[in-house]
């Protein structure tokens, strides 16, 4: 039997008939239309679906819809602001993390989430923080260099 | 994944009405971690998921110095480890919930999810038991109390009857302060502990005082080697004590052969782990 | 080129921007109206007999629009021809797109169900009745070759699908004349790169018209292309390849079974049907790379040369006859890895057995080829009591000796070996590092460092896997082609056209930079046309995103393809300045005589002219700027087809990387770590430097994981118990060391660019590196690793001397 929900996500609010088991990954990218969140292994594991819950970075995949009625989420549609990619993804672009792009927006959004509460990170907690989102491409070397960057352009930029 | 209807009582004594209602239909989630992969594999199939996060004040943490830690069965284990009492008074548990899987897990899953699945393979139990933790246990007729020890029965079996949540935890105050976790893990940090050992220790002059010692993936339920602890209790410390500690340790836990290590392997790494952390903790009580 | 602006330099990433904002376009990401959403039937047991298959309660569901059945892809669909992957099976063996009449494998598809939504697919998945008969499975391989086990193919009346062998040299004189011979038995497991996206296809077919068109992941566009072609009998066919999650070889082959099984459901329903599959269903069934056993040994002279290598090797083919002796024949590649060995006897022997079939992930083969040799060369050391240096630089090909024509055929380009080995060792201080051992072991620290060497071949020749099988009927193509095309817009821009999928490795970007070199303009100038699109993709038998392909074959058509319209581009504008082609240069997208302020017309002029205004065009030069290249490696002759003799030109360029790990054990938990991993590598000319070395970082990342303990694990029933990333044992960002990257090309004189292989790369020589690494810190207790991997349990028994007590099936 379907529920109504009501999400915000990246700022709009979204008001869906849902199933109950639906899982909030797959919420995000067939009922509000937004791909840039994927699925890699659905159980937990890989952090390609990591997504902000109220601030706090979760995996969409062990949520279920109903589960965020009420609440806000941003994905990594939410991130750049009219085309203006923000400093993490400026960082991750010029630092060449990425290869296939798959892991991309989950290590994104757990950077950015890091950034905000950890602004100066050194490499081992950076690594320590991005455990949970697994990339079989690049061995993760530039990934952690364009963490650093963006760390040091958000310092920077805050003086 | 199955079908089934989902229900978010704003009340406790709505959720026990429900939960009479649907008896066995019905499963409780309240991160939903674990039981949302099990339902997705279809080991389990309920018809009814009542969840207990619109209830209030069910994730609050409270410290009282004569009383202790009290943590609602709604906290996340990600909250657990930033509590500033917990930081400051129960540095074993802020050190394990800083292991349990990784940040993105540690903001979902909930401490009373965690305890009431009675999955030996996870982090916090070993530790609660190790600082002498004990479980409210609440229904529609009532409230009791039972010691963490006794409320692991069997894998994923807990003393929890029906119609019974789990509702708080009680970390009486801290009364060791030497303490040690060790989560040893072959690859990934975010995987479940291959042998997971959580100690507590109180000495004096070189002599073990008191001591508690919690193991978990090494055996059906999460272990307090209580005969472990009889080694080393009331005893000088000593390197032939601790050795002797940790094989008897050993003969506590029955490790199965699984892809993380054959039983044989385990078996050993209980002993090195042991002897590791009765050797940090003692180094801390000092 | 003289002075090359684009070409080496760093440059923006065109593909960047859409992965760090969500707007890649995987296969998931799109859908048609109507589209259904399938699911697939797989198989619980490892070996057993389909009595029946209903799917009567199945389809009760009004939401439930098809059911695909053994019976039905018996009926509707023909079995796959065997292709290269299996030269080597002289009599053909049916395989059809699911399982007929035996199931082979846990999670062998034998049917699939479309249905309006996943939900229902799922449910109904669970109501299809099959009736099972178990067989006992065949796990081991020293098990099934034995003639009490349970056979799986009783067309072939035993296990052992192939056997074959191949000899270069004279290998009977090296061993005649050897001082000694130095034996080893050494193994490899299964493990796979498993890509992050999983399998997705959706298939939609137009009856009335007769075409079928496919959205896939995959990796190469030929074998889908055929396998429909041959199951479904559909000759209109159009493969369209989206951005791609990661290919690693996973999305070759085995897809094509469900790219079939989803065309059914397509086809039967009338509808779009989209088929996404699970992680663990990825795991039991996606393909792995296959474990491998070497009974290896080496003739010897005392002083180290290597006169003769010999080896007979078993290899864990799963329950597919379709890649019997891919594993082997890709040994081809680098067979003589970097050394001149004048002989070598290899001998294969493919086993099939109950577990998922095996499909050429990175490096296929040839990472095992490297394994024994770098092995080899550690042991040899021991034996004759020299370094592994020494072994080492005493067999290395000199660089005065490029080009050098190896004794099984292949031609290596260019190379510095000695080179490569004592940058390496100058930019660790090995020396330092030995003393820093000796000091370690004294305060009881079991410090070890590998030093490998290993060639990393690429542009494959299609017709390498006829060495074990000249006779084939059906050839498999030869040599490679593969195009592009460039076109100069109305307004002055460019569009790019390649021949290739791509699964993550910059294809856009490098071959921007490359056009913008050849063309003078700059490449934020020039787009790249996404998805790969079979109707419109300039595409031969190497649009193959695997094999290193790439840099050969993608590159030197961008590169043919930039010059021919480099060169209508100057007569255009010649004709249109009054000049001669000769005095014109290009800069910026600006034709000019050098010096001259009149005689200038930029590119969206000429555009405006060679598509708008016939007038100006000269007379008998085709209108449009526009060309296509399809390319071909110019020396790759003599040897691309096999005869009689056996030599072949398995590939054609010649990467190479010398391989230094440093690391330490816990001998009571058996963990390792890496405290350092550093390449001394040669890509040739590097186009792109952050680009080769992401490929670099994360092929070494995964040898280094596969060494220390990811793989997969089969119980002795033939279930697998690997089938969750963690289970698996993949490594994270926290476990992963920072491997370090040192460039020494000698560029290839026979490449468009003086470019070379960059994919495959460090996945080839780390697994050795890692053993020999371990094996040196366990040199006290008198440790000799001959197995991977290297999991704190197999390390544990190793420095503690503890046998087995039951043996585990890999």
């Amino acid at each position: 039997m379907k529920q109504t929900i009501r999400v915000t996500v990246n700022g709009r609010v979204y008001q869906e008939d849902v199933e109950p088991r639906i899982l909030l990954a797959h919420f995000l990218r067939e009922n509000i239309g937004l791909t840039g969140t994927h699925i890699g292994c659905v159980v937990g594991e890989c952090g390609a679906c990591s997504v902000l819950l109220d601030s706090k970075v979760v995996k969409s995949c062990l949520h279920f819809a109903v589960q965020a009625d009420g609440r806000e989420i941003t994905t990594i549609e939410g991130l750049a602001k009219d085309g203006e990619l923000n400093p993490v993804q400026e960082a991750f672009v010029k630092n060449y993390a990425f290869q296939c792009g798959y892991c991309t927006p989950g290590m994104v959004m757990t950077s950015y989430a890091l950034l905000q509460t950890n602004p100066n990170p050194t490499e081992a907690e950076i690594r320590k923080a991005l455990a949970g989102n697994l990339c079989m491409c690049t061995g993760y070397v530039q990934i952690v260099d364009a963490v650093k960057e963006a760390a040091k352009q958000q310092s920077t930029a805050k003086v | 994944m199955i079908r089934f209807d989902y229900q978010e009582p704003t009340t406790l004594k709505k959720a026990f009405s429900l939960l009479e209602k649907h008896g066995d239909d019905a499963r409780v989630i309240a991160g939903g971690t674990s039981l949302l992969i099990m339902m997705r594999q279809r080991l389990l199939m309920p018809k009814v998921v009542i969840s207990l996060t619109r209830i209030p004040k069910f994730d609050r943490i409270t410290y009282k110095p004569n009383d202790g830690l009290r943590i609602g069965a709604g906290a996340c284990h990600r909250d657990i480890e930033l509590s500033p009492p917990v930081k400051k008074h129960y540095p074993l548990l802020h050190e394990t919930f800083r292991k349990v899987a990784q940040p993105r897990i540690r903001n979902m899953g909930t401490i009373g999810g965690n305890l009431a699945a009675g999955d030996p393979l996870t982090d916090p139990g070993a530790s609660l038991i190790a600082l002498d933790a004990e479980v409210t246990l609440t229904s529609s007729k009532g409230q009791r109390t039972v010691r963490l020890d006794e409320f692991f029965v069997d894998y994923y079996q807990t003393a929890l009857e029906a119609g019974e949540l789990l509702t708080e935890i009680h970390v009486p105050p801290p009364e060791r302060p030497g303490w040690s976790h060790i989560k040893f893990t072959p690859r990934s940090i975010e995987d479940f502990a291959t042998v997971g050992v959580a100690i507590t220790v109180k000495t004096s002059d070189g002599t073990c005082e008191d001591i508690r010692l919690g193991l978990n993936s090494v055996a059906s339920t999460i272990v307090h080697a209580k005969k472990a602890e009889a080694v080393l209790r009331g005893k000088p410390i000593t390197e032939a004590a601790l050795r002797e500690m940790a094989e008897v340790a050993s003969t506590e836990c029955e490790p199965t052969d699984d892809n993380r290590g054959s039983a044989e392997y385990k078996l050993d790494l209980i002993k090195v782990l042991v002897r590791r952390a009765a050797e940090e903790a003692v180094q801390r009580a000092s | 080129m003289a002075d090359k602006k684009y070409i080496g330099a760093r440059s923006r990433s065109k593909e960047g921007p859409r992965h760090v904002t969500g707007r890649g376009l995987y296969t998931d990401d799109f859908t048609l109206p109507g589209i259904l959403q399938a699911m697939i039937l797989r198989s619980p047991h490892a070996h057993a007999k389909i009595n029946s298959v209903d799917p009567s309660e199945a389809l009760k569901n009004p939401d439930v629009m098809a059911v695909v059945t053994p019976e039905d892809v018996k009926r509707q669909t023909k079995p796959f021809k065997p292709g290269r992957y299996a030269a080597g099976l002289k009599r053909p063996i049916d395989e059809y797109a699911g399982a007929i009449e035996k199931v082979r494998y846990v999670g062998e598809p034998l049917g699939a169900v479309a249905a309006r939504s996943r939900g229902a697919a799922e449910d109904a998945l669970e109501l299809i009745q099959v009736d099972y008969e178990p067989l006992r499975p065949v796990v081991d391989v020293r098990e099934a070759i034995k003639p009490s086990s349970a056979t799986l193919f009783d067309e072939l009346g035993t296990n052992l699908a192939w056997q074959g062998s191949l000899q270069y040299g004279d290998i009977a004189a090296a061993f005649k004349s050897a001082d000694r011979v130095v034996k080893e038995n050494l193994k490899i497991h299964r493990y796979s790169s498993t890509p992050l996206e999983p399998f997705v296809v959706i298939a939609s077919y137009d009856a009335a018209s007769k075409r079928l068109t496919v959205w896939v992941t995959a990796q190469v566009p030929e074998v889908i292309y055929d396998g429909v072609r041959e199951a479904l009998g559909l000759e209109d066919v159009r493969v369209i390849i989206p951005d791609v999650g990661g290919g690693f070889g996973q999305k070759i082959h085995l897809i094509r079974k469900y790219v079939v099984l989803v065309s059914l459901l397509a086809m039967k329903t009338g509808r779009p049907v989209k088929w996404i599959e699970d992680r663990s269903e990825h795991m039991m069934a996606g393909g792995h790379a296959c474990a491998q056993e070497f009974e290896a040994e080496a003739a010897v002279k005392n002083d180290g040369t290597v006169l003769g290598l010999r080896f007979n090797e078993y290899d864990d083919v799963g329950g597919s006859i379709s890649t019997l002796t891919i594993h082997f024949t890709n040994k081809l590649n680098n067979l003589s890895n970097t050394y001149r060995t004048p002989a070598i006897h290899m001998i294969g022997n493919a086993v099939v057995t109950n577990k998922c079939p095996v499909i050429p992930n990175r490096g296929i083969g040839k990472p095992g080829m490297c394994y024994i040799w770098e092995r080899m060369m550690d042991r040899v050391a021991q034996e004759l009591n020299l370094t592994p240096i020494e072994v080492r630089r005493k067999n290395l090909i000199q660089p005065n000796e490029m080009p050098y024509r190896t004794i099984s055929g292949n031609v290596y380009d260019s190379g510095d070996y000695p080179g490569l080995l004592s940058t390496l060792l100058e930019k660790i201080d090995y020396d330092k590092l030995r003393e820093e051992q000796k000091k370690a072991r004294e305060q009881g620290r079991l410090m070890g460092i590998g030093i490998v060497i290993g060639v990393e071949p690429g542009g494959r020749n299609a017709a390498r896997d006829m060495a074990i099988f000249p006779e084939m009927k059906e050839p498999p193509g030869s040599g490679g082609v593969n195009g592009a095309t460039i076109k100069l817009e109305k307004n002055g821009t460019l569009s790019l056209h390649l021949g290739s999928p791509n699964c993550g490795q910059a294809h856009e970007t490098t071959t921007a930079q490359v056009a913008a070199e050849v063309l003078g303009t700059t490449p934020d100038q020039i787009s790249t046309s996404i998805p790969f699109d079979s109707d419109l993709s300039p595409w031969g038998v190497a649009a193959a995103n695997s094999g290193n392909n790439f840099h050969l074959y993608d590159i030197g058509a961008i590169h043919g393809a930039a010059t021919k319209l480099r060169e209508k581009v100057l007569r255009l504008a010649a004709h249109v300045l009054s000049t001669d082609p000769k005095e014109l240069t290009i800069e910026n997208g600006v034709v000019q005589v050098p010096g001259s302020a009149m005689k200038k017309i930029t590119f969206a002029e000429l555009g405006r002219i060679a598509y708008n205004n016939q007038h100006l065009i000269p007379e008998g030069m085709e209108a449009g700027l526009q060309a296509t290249h399809y390319y071909t490696f110019p020396h790759a002759k003599p040897n691309i087809v096999p005869g009689a003799d056996r030599l072949v030109r398995a590939q054609f360029t010649f990467s190479a990387g010398a391989h230094a790990a440093i690391v330490e054990v816990d001998k009571t938990t058996g963990m390792v770590e890496v405290k350092r991993y550093m390449i001394v590598g040669d890509n040739g000319t590097v186009i792109n430097p952050d680009v080769v070395n992401g490929q670099v970082y994360g092929s070494a990342a995964h040898g280094i994981a596969v060494a220390l303990g990811e793989g997969f694990i089969y119980s002795s029933e033939g279930q697998p118990l690997t089938i969750t990333y963690l289970d698996y044992g993949k490594c994270s960002a926290a476990e992963t060391p920072r491997v370090e990257v040192v460039h020494r090309p000698s560029p290839s004189p026979f490449t468009s660019v003086g470019q070379k292989a960059a994919g495959e790369g460090a996945a080839i020589p780390s697994p050795a590196a890692i053993a020999s690494a371990v094996e040196d810190a366990l040199q006290p207790f008198g440790v000799k690793v001959r197995e991977l991997p290297l999991s704190p349990e197999a390390v544990w028994r190793l420095a503690n001397d503890n046998p087995e007590t039951e043996r585990r099936s890999f």
